[in-house]
């Protein structure tokens, strides 16, 4: 089982998703400590969680921890502590069986790119200072070689970046310096990724960018590009300037929208919730074990326990639902 | 001449002590210094080798390589010849142009404390250019390969000294880490970052406070802690780039603000970066100057 799951999350690298591993349980519960799964950033569960009182849970605390990037500990328990604890998410075990769950829910993000055009001092300060803070750092520069860039993951040896993988995390500089600045910032901004920095005075880059607006690059393309680049740190030399700029890279990442699009969580969450109206616990209404319909309505079950009393006395759930 | 010149640099460079290089770049009129003409001039401003020219700009060259050694800035000094204030009584007529570059010991970079942060700071400091010295019983050779030096005493140790030109990190999360500031704070450090949670700060700056350590040097200036540039900072080797930008910062002046703000760039559709006004950093960068020079001074 643990290789398998470490294969399958080998598998994933180079996309966003959640491992989740029980933790601690109280009988009884389906799911036993070591138990655990693969959520992608789809909803695409793989593994095993524990049953459905769980899993949609699971699946969206994971989705959740994607998108915040922080790995959390949910509680699921009939006794709900009364005490916030910070990094712990509680909930309610629903479940008529009772029992107790923990799940240790961590998000594993693909390491964000750093792509740099140019061959410059300063493109080699960054590729050095980018590997050292554990980004995957790409090249492109006609001219370069392994020599100027020891420590690239990869290197190009011309402009061409068209099979990058740019729905990753990207972030781009520009630091040619008067190689090919002009094709170099409009492959640059062609590639839709939203941090493209330029590395030149302000002068120097609003005559590029001008040239660019004239040929007929798209304004939106070009507004975004960050030149002067980095952090108003009075950079001196090659190596500061790259502290500066990684700095600011640092910055945009921790202050923009997750890497998971929000229509897709939203989708996921429409997908897995619905409330079971005799337990109260969260169903996956879009792949049902047990439902009934109750005047004109669809209604979902955790169990063919709660199914069997809601079809009893209906009205007694449906009116308990209406009241919460 | 070069050769000199070239031998002496490299001495006195690997002796870590300051000097200066006056290089005279243009001449008009009569001078005895011809363009290219060197003297390297030592932190105590005494000429140690060459000449640039005789008593009407000696002086004058001497004084401004004293200056460019405190504030690590390279200048070009035009010496009017004709100007009997520098004159020795009679004036030597003619203009000179000399350009002076200070020429000092790279800045230290001390981290107490071992784990991620100090491994990636290590190599951050490396890469711009700091000596850097690893002082903590744990750290090894294995995880700081490029570590200058590894003190295995820990900070507090004799071993470890702390001058104007020391940056000092103390990630050591362990109840040193007060000592470890006091002693940071008294041997002048150019900068001081503590790495700690806010309880433990607020129990590190209530013991300094309590050993008498002025007030005016347990400012967030002088003693950095929570440590780094605010650019939203998680993992450990952001919170590494975090500290080195801001001893940038601290080292060479600056906002901290992104350059596009700096410089009030704005361009139409910009979608600058959501965030809240940064803390004026000008006033903590005052500060930090008026200390350091008062050390050099």
């Amino acid at each position: 089982m643990f290789d398998e799951f470490l294969t399958k999350a080998a598998a994933l690298r180079g996309s966003p998703f959640a491992i989740a591993i029980v933790v601690g349980f109280q009988a009884p519960v389906s799911g036993k400590p070591g138990d655990k799964a693969i959520i992608q950033a789809d909803g695409q569960i793989w593994g095993w969680i524990g049953g459905g009182c769980v899993q949609p849970i699971v699946v969206r605390e994971a989705l959740r921890a994607i998108e915040e990037g922080k790995a959390k500990l949910i509680r699921i328990a009939s006794t709900r502590s009364s005490e916030t604890e910070p990094g712990v998410v509680n909930y309610p075990m629903t479940c008529h069986g009772g029992g107790a769950m923990e799940i240790y829910i961590e998000p594993v993000l693909p390491v964000p790119q750093l792509l740099v055009f140019g061959r410059t001092v300063a493109a080699r300060a960054l590729c050095k200072l980018g590997k050292a803070i554990g980004f995957d750092v790409i090249v492109a520069a006609p001219g370069s070689d392994r020599r100027l860039f020891p420590d690239a993951d990869r290197l190009i040896e011309n402009r061409d970046v068209h099979d990058l993988d740019f729905a990753r995390e990207t972030y781009i500089v520009v630091s040619t310096q008067g190689e090919g600045d002009e094709e170099a910032l409009e492959q640059a901004v062609l590639t839709g990724v939203p941090y493209v920095s330029f590395v030149a005075s302000g002068r120097k880059a609003e005559k590029v960018l001008q040239f660019l607006a004239d040929s007929g690059i798209a304004p939106e393309l070009l507004s975004r590009v960050k030149a002067p680049a980095g952090l108003d740190i009075r950079a001196l030399g090659p190596e500061e300037i790259a502290v500066s700029i990684l700095a600011e890279i640092i910055l945009t990442r921790r202050s923009k929208k997750p890497p998971v699009q929000s229509e897709t969580l939203e989708a996921g969450h429409a997908r897995t919730d619905a409330k079971d109206p005799v337990c109260g616990m969260t169903v996956d209404s879009a792949n049902p074990r047990y439902f009934s319909e109750y005047r004109g309505r669809t209604y979902y079950f955790c169990c063919a326990g709660c199914k069997q009393e809601f079809d009893e006395q209906p009205e007694a759930h449906t009116t308990t639902l209406l009241a919460t | 001449m070069y050769r000199d010149i070239f031998s002496t640099l490299n001495e006195l460079s690997l002796r870590g002590a300051p000097f200066a290089i006056a290089t005279v770049i243009e001449i008009e009129g009569s001078g005895s210094a011809k363009p290219g003409s060197k003297a390297l001039i030592d932190g105590n401003a005494r000429v140690i080798l060459g000449w640039v020219g005789g008593g009407c700009v000696e002086n004058m060259v001497r004084q401004e390589a004293m200056e460019s050694i405190e504030d690590g800035r390279p200048r070009i000094v035009t010496v009017d010849l004709t100007d009997e204030v520098f004159g020795v009584g009679m004036p030597c007529g003619g203009m000179m142009k000399v350009y002076i570059e200070p020429v000092l010991p790279p800045p230290r970079l001390v981290i107490a404390g071992h784990g991620r942060i100090a491994e990636t700071l290590a190599v951050l400091g490396q890469i711009t250019g700091f000596s850097v010295t690893i002082a903590d019983p744990g750290a090894t050779s294995e995880a700081f390969p490029t570590a200058d030096g590894l003190v295995s005493a820990g900070f507090n140790s004799a071993e470890v000294n702390v001058g104007p030109n020391t940056y000092v990190v103390v990630a050591t999360q362990h109840k040193g880490d007060h000592l470890s500031i006091k002693k940071a704070i008294e041997g002048g450090a150019a900068y001081i970052a503590l790495i700690a949670s806010k309880t433990r700060a607020q129990l590190v700056f209530d013991y300094l406070a309590a050993a008498g350590i002025d007030k005016s040097k347990l400012t967030q200036a002088r003693v950095r802690a929570p440590a780094g540039l605010d650019i939203g900072a998680q993992t450990p080797e952001e919170i590494a780039l975090s500290i080195m930008s801001e001893i940038v910062l601290v080292r060479r002046g600056g906002s901290g603000r992104t350059m596009l703000e700096a410089k009030g760039i704005l361009r139409r559709d910009a979608p600058g970066p959501d965030r809240q006004p940064e803390k004026p950093a000008s006033e903590a960068i005052a500060k930090d100057s008026k200390v350091s020079s008062s050390n050099l001074g």
